[in-house]
């Protein structure tokens, strides 16, 4: 005390004056221990709820993946979580469904492709054999009359022929195109220029006659059938051979590059296609012309378009330059395979 | 066996077919080409091989020197006929000559599978036809030598 002069010296030994603080510090000690052990628990009681329903997600999200569509989640909690589950289970559903009318598709179109198949067969036999009994008895009658005939009965029984004879090639018509896809081969890659001189060759009675020139650019690989790329250009070549008023046909066949396909074009100098008829002509027994102008059953270009939509290709027509028709279609480029 | 032989014994042919106008067809292709052979008709598969081993009605049946054979037919079809023939060792030896309206690409390489002798698709116009059944028999009758009985 200051007034005083006097000083109060209060004594208190070390332990026990420390002795709180060290409570203290033990106190927050603990407390730390403590709470570091309860957030570690709730972190690994967290991270279970979270990592392992999302490892099961992954999991089941790879064998859907694998087109497994009847795996499902289970839905344990109403959080977030649950909810992706949920939504998860929902889209494998839908999944599944789409999955199961596919399925029914592919089922479908190997039953028609098989009834397909079939019915070319039954074109090629049963259809037929009662057309030979009509033609065969009709001729026999002739045959047998001969000279007792008069000239109106003899026309008559050639129509009757006649009319046979062209319904066997409109069956074995249809018979070739309906092979264009149930008896088609895998595309491979195939020299285009040695297709073309395949359909020359099966051409070469046709060329000699009509003394038709047919050159061709250098053409490429392509990705085809070989045997239906032979038969595109012989039927694209025949036809600009035969649609010729010209004294000499001249066809020309050239390839370029279009993006990853290749585009052909056959051209000629013949007798071209009015604008106004060039959207039926690839339309299977659409004629242009009677029969008596040009013969055929109007075949060959629906054939040629199937094919060509079997590569996965267009086909169409333009016109030439000097009147005459050009016929282009495109096929996709060699690929290693 | 010479030609003199031949003359003394005609030549039997067994035709399977089932449809009668069709068989006729052959028959007057036959008489057109004037050939001198015993055309035997029967109008399916079973008929077919029990005339061959001589069964039921068949008893006194020959052996046929060359069997005309149509694939489509009832009960037993042609490519069973084919195959049960050409598996015996009594029948085997018998040319099967597969006459049909058939094209089809299977329709050939299932019977050539099955050792037809060869395969011929029946033409539908008449004087073809006619012309094609000559053929055969003047082939398989005259030109091929067959082992003799």
């Amino acid at each position: 005390m200051p007034d005083l002069g006097w000083a109060v010296v209060y004594s208190v030994p070390t332990a026990i004056a420390l002795a709180s603080l060290d409570a203290l510090t033990r106190g927050i000690l603990w407390a730390s221990v403590t709470l570091a052990a309860l957030m570690g628990a709730g972190m690994f009681v967290l991270a279970r709820r979270i990592a392992a329903p999302l490892s099961r997600l992954n999991a089941t999200a790879q064998t859907v993946g694998t087109g497994d569509f009847s795996q499902r989640l289970e839905v344990a909690s109403r959080d977030e979580i649950g909810q992706l589950a949920e939504e998860f289970n929902r889209m494998a559903g839908a999944l599944a469904e789409q999955d199961a009318q596919v399925r029914r598709h592919a089922a479908e179109l190997a039953r028609s492709n098989a009834e397909l198949e079939q019915f070319a067969y039954v074109a090629s036999h049963d259809l037929q054999e009662p057309l030979r009994m009509v033609v065969g008895y009709v001729q026999l009658i002739e045959k047998r009359l001969a000279e007792k005939l008069d000239t109106d009965t003899r026309e008559f029984m050639g129509f009757a022929v006649d009319g046979a004879l062209r319904m066997q090639n409109l069956i074995e018509d249809i018979l070739g195109y309906s092979r264009v896809s149930s008896k088609g081969q895998p595309l491979a890659p195939v020299d285009s220029a040695a297709a073309l001189k395949d359909a020359l060759a099966l051409l070469v009675s046709r060329i000699a006659e009509t003394g038709a020139e047919v050159d061709a650019q250098s053409l490429p690989m392509v990705m085809a059938d070989r045997t239906q790329l032979v038969q595109l250009f012989q039927n694209l070549i025949g036809n600009a051979i035969k649609f010729c008023k010209e004294p000499a046909p001249r066809v020309r066949v050239e390839a370029r590059r279009q993006d990853h396909q290749w585009r052909f074009s056959v051209s000629d100098n013949g007798i071209g296609i009015a604008p106004e008829y060039r959207g039926q002509l690839f339309v299977i027994f659409k004629r242009l012309h009677t029969r008596r102008e040009y013969p055929g059953t109007g075949i060959g270009l629906a054939i040629c378009k199937r094919i060509i939509e079997r590569h996965g290709g267009e086909i169409g027509v333009e016109s030439a330059p000097g009147g005459g028709s050009v016929f282009w279609f495109t096929l996709p480029e060699e690929k290693s395979t | 066996m010479s030609s003199d032989e031949r003359k003394e014994r005609p030549i039997e042919i067994l035709l399977v077919e089932d449809n009668p106008g069709d068989a006729r067809l052959t028959q007057e292709a036959m008489r057109a080409a004037k050939l001198s052979n015993n055309l035997h008709i029967v109008e399916d598969g079973v008929e077919a091989m029990e005339f061959l081993r001589r069964q039921g009605r068949f008893g006194d049946a020959p052996r046929p020197d060359l069997i005309l054979l149509d694939l489509n037919l009832p009960r037993m079809d042609g490519r069973e006929v084919l195959a049960e023939v050409k598996s015996d060792p009594d029948l085997r030896r018998i040319p099967v000559v597969v006459l049909t309206t058939s094209r089809a690409e299977e329709d050939v390489i299932r019977a050539y599978d099955l050792h037809a002798n060869c395969y011929v698709t029946k033409p539908v116009d008449l004087a073809q036809f006619m012309k094609i059944v000559a053929q055969i028999d003047e082939f398989w009758v005259k030109v091929v030598t067959l082992p003799g009985k």
